[in-house]
């Protein structure tokens, strides 16, 4: 079940987009209000009589699901070339501290009761601080031996100290308003998600998608090794802070609306590897495809298991790391 | 074409491991490179390849200093053949070979279908063909340094950089790795090889260069530079060259 010749990867394509099609559509109607297809006909040709079906379609159930598509998809791209660049199939965006930087941002936020907009601001900016940090600590500490180890490793670090930091925010937190709200948070979850918030995270994923996607075939290349990569006529370092930067907004932006949502950028692009092989020029746009499809269905058990709605990231959790634990058992060809 | 490297010192800042070095490679030759480990041949190649900075001297490629080329630019005249490795990922063989047009694409550039059909070429040309759907991953140790060598083939630089292409390999695949270099020089490529065996250099090389702590002992053919005397001096053991049929030397270590 690999992809060795174009058609066989065409039509692999074109088989994830219909299922990641017949997903969307299922999970704009699935909820505790009922919305009738015909909605759909009626906000488009006189959207003032959709009345509250409509209201609910427009205001709740799309930017949900439009929420769920570009988190999905950004969070396995961002995992696919963070795998390809540091040529590890055991790395996700949680690596560098791209997650927990964003998620102490957020949680600082709402320690200090900022609105919306400063959760999302303060996620980018701890998101993309720490990756900073790890970066340039690690290019401190370059002759220290394998850079990518070091890179991995320092990431891991400058993790644990923004962990410990939430930790403090929490510590910080007034236990009967503010906690809760914080511990909500990081658990993950995309039923605060409003079309404002939605405007907010559209631009950067598109800065982070769209040159990740146009840059795919350079990571087959970069998979090789800096020096092969180089000899091959890569210009490495260039290319490497580009994808880094993109996969670190795409993680960032992530994190900014819908909180820790873990284990898809790990989960997803394995997946994608089994079900279309190590290609990035199929590989990239297949985990797009499939970590849209997979966010929207542990979202729709998310909200449709419980009377009330369980976080999301405990859902992706409980079934991506089982998951994950049956792709290493059965993939006994290497991380594929 | 000729590579030209004229007093190139290569090492780290503050760390010098070659003293100026000076040789030149011709298309349809190879030139062999010996010498102890840490001779310097490691660096020296990197250093060739571009990997490395430079700390002195010039690489001139048809008489243009390649200092400010491009890395696609210098990929599009020098390829690197590295040793015999695992990555990552289970690639095919073809999606291996595909990654030599990098050099020739734009960055955000594809292959072609004419980009693909030079790296079938090049699957063809070491006799791979059977292999290409083969994941990259599972086949030999031997086909596997073939398959890196039609790489460079599929890359279309006149000038291959071999790293020990037949170390790690059993006898009969050094035979044909041998067989391939011999194939490639008749077809016009110049060749700079690294090796620790006398006996691939008698079988192979046009000329030898001998490097021992970071300088140039001696360069020219392969029967005035791999003399006995030299050798035993060189590597710091007891050898016997001999003629098992004309113009076929081997190179024997005694050890008792």
């Amino acid at each position: 079940m690999r992809s060795d010749n174009p058609i066989h990867a065409t039509a692999m394509l074109v088989g994830l987009t219909v299922v990641f099609l017949i997903v969307a559509w299922w999970s704009l109607g699935l909820g505790r209000y009922e919305v009738p297809l015909s909605t759909w006909w009626k906000l488009i040709v006189a959207p003032d009589e959709a009345g509250v079906a409509g209201q609910i379609l427009m205001q709740v159930r799309l930017p949900r699901i439009a929420a769920g598509i570009l988190i999905g998809a950004g969070l396995s791209a961002a995992g696919a070339a963070y795998q390809g660049i540091f040529r590890n199939p055991m790395v996700s965006p949680d690596i560098l501290g791209a997650s927990a930087g964003a998620g102490f941002g957020a949680a600082a936020a709402i320690l200090y009761s900022l609105s919306i907009v400063w959760i999302e601001a303060l996620s980018f900016t701890f998101g993309l601080l720490a990756v900073g940090l790890t970066c340039l600590a690690a290019a401190r500490l370059k002759r220290v031996g394998d850079p990518i180890l070091t890179l991995v490793l320092v990431g891991i670090l400058i993790g644990a100290v923004f962990t410990a930091l939430v930790s403090l925010a929490k510590y910080a937190a007034d236990p009967y308003s503010k906690l809760p709200a914080i511990t909500l948070w990081l658990m993950g979850s995309l039923s605060a998600i409003n079309p404002k918030d939605l405007g907010f995270a559209v631009l950067p994923m598109l800065i982070g998608l769209v040159p990740l996607h146009l840059l795919r075939w350079n990571l087959n290349v970069l998979a090789f090794g800096e020096e092969e990569a180089r000899a091959l006529g890569a210009e490495t370092a260039r290319l490497r802070w580009i994808i880094i930067f993109c996969a670190t907004l795409l993680t960032a932006a992530s994190v900014a609306i819908a909180g820790m949502v873990g284990w898809v950028g790990l989960v997803i692009p394995h997946l994608a590897r089994m079900l279309v092989g190590p290609d990035y020029r199929v590989l990239l746009p297949a985990s797009i495809l499939i970590g849209a499809s997979y966010l929207l269905l542990t979202d729709d058990l998310a909200r449709s298991i419980m009377a009330n709605e369980i976080p999301l990231g405990i859902i992706t959790a409980l079934i991506g790391a089982p998951f994950f634990l049956y792709l290493m058992m059965r993939s006994n060809r290497g991380w594929a | 074409m000729r590579l030209e490297v004229s007093a190139l010192a290569c090492g780290y800042p503050g760390h010098k491991v070659t003293e100026a070095i000076s040789f030149s490679v011709e298309t349809g030759e190879a030139l062999y490179l010996l010498g102890p480990n840490g001779s310097g041949k490691t660096t020296l190649f990197k250093t060739v390849l571009g990997l490395l900075p430079r700390l002195d001297g010039t690489i001139a490629i048809d008489g243009t200093d390649t200092a400010a080329w491009s890395r696609a630019r210098l990929a599009r005249a020098l390829a690197y053949v590295p040793q015999a490795h695992t990555p990552p990922f289970p690639y095919s063989v073809h999606d291996v070979v595909l990654t030599a047009r990098s050099a020739h694409l734009g960055m955000f550039g594809q292959p072609s279908r004419q980009d693909v059909a030079i790296a079938d070429e090049a699957i063809e040309t070491l006799g791979l063909s059977h292999l290409a759907k083969a994941r990259y991953t599972e086949i030999s140790g031997g086909e596997r340094q073939l398959v890196l060598i039609a790489r460079a083939v599929a890359q279309q630089s006149r000038f291959l950089v071999l790293d020990e292409p037949t170390s790690n390999l059993d006898f009969g695949n050094q035979v044909k790795v041998l067989k391939k270099i011999r194939e490639l020089m008749s077809r016009g490529y110049g060749l700079l090889v690294t090796t620790h065996l006398p006996d691939h250099a008698f079988l192979c090389a046009s000329r030898v260069a001998l490097l021992s702590g970071g300088k140039l002992i001696d360069i020219g053919a392969p029967d005035s530079v791999l003399s006995e005397a030299r050798l035993k001096q060189t590597y710091g053991v007891n050898l016997k060259i001999g003629e098992v049929e004309p113009g076929l030397k081997v190179c024997v270590p005694l050890i008792q």
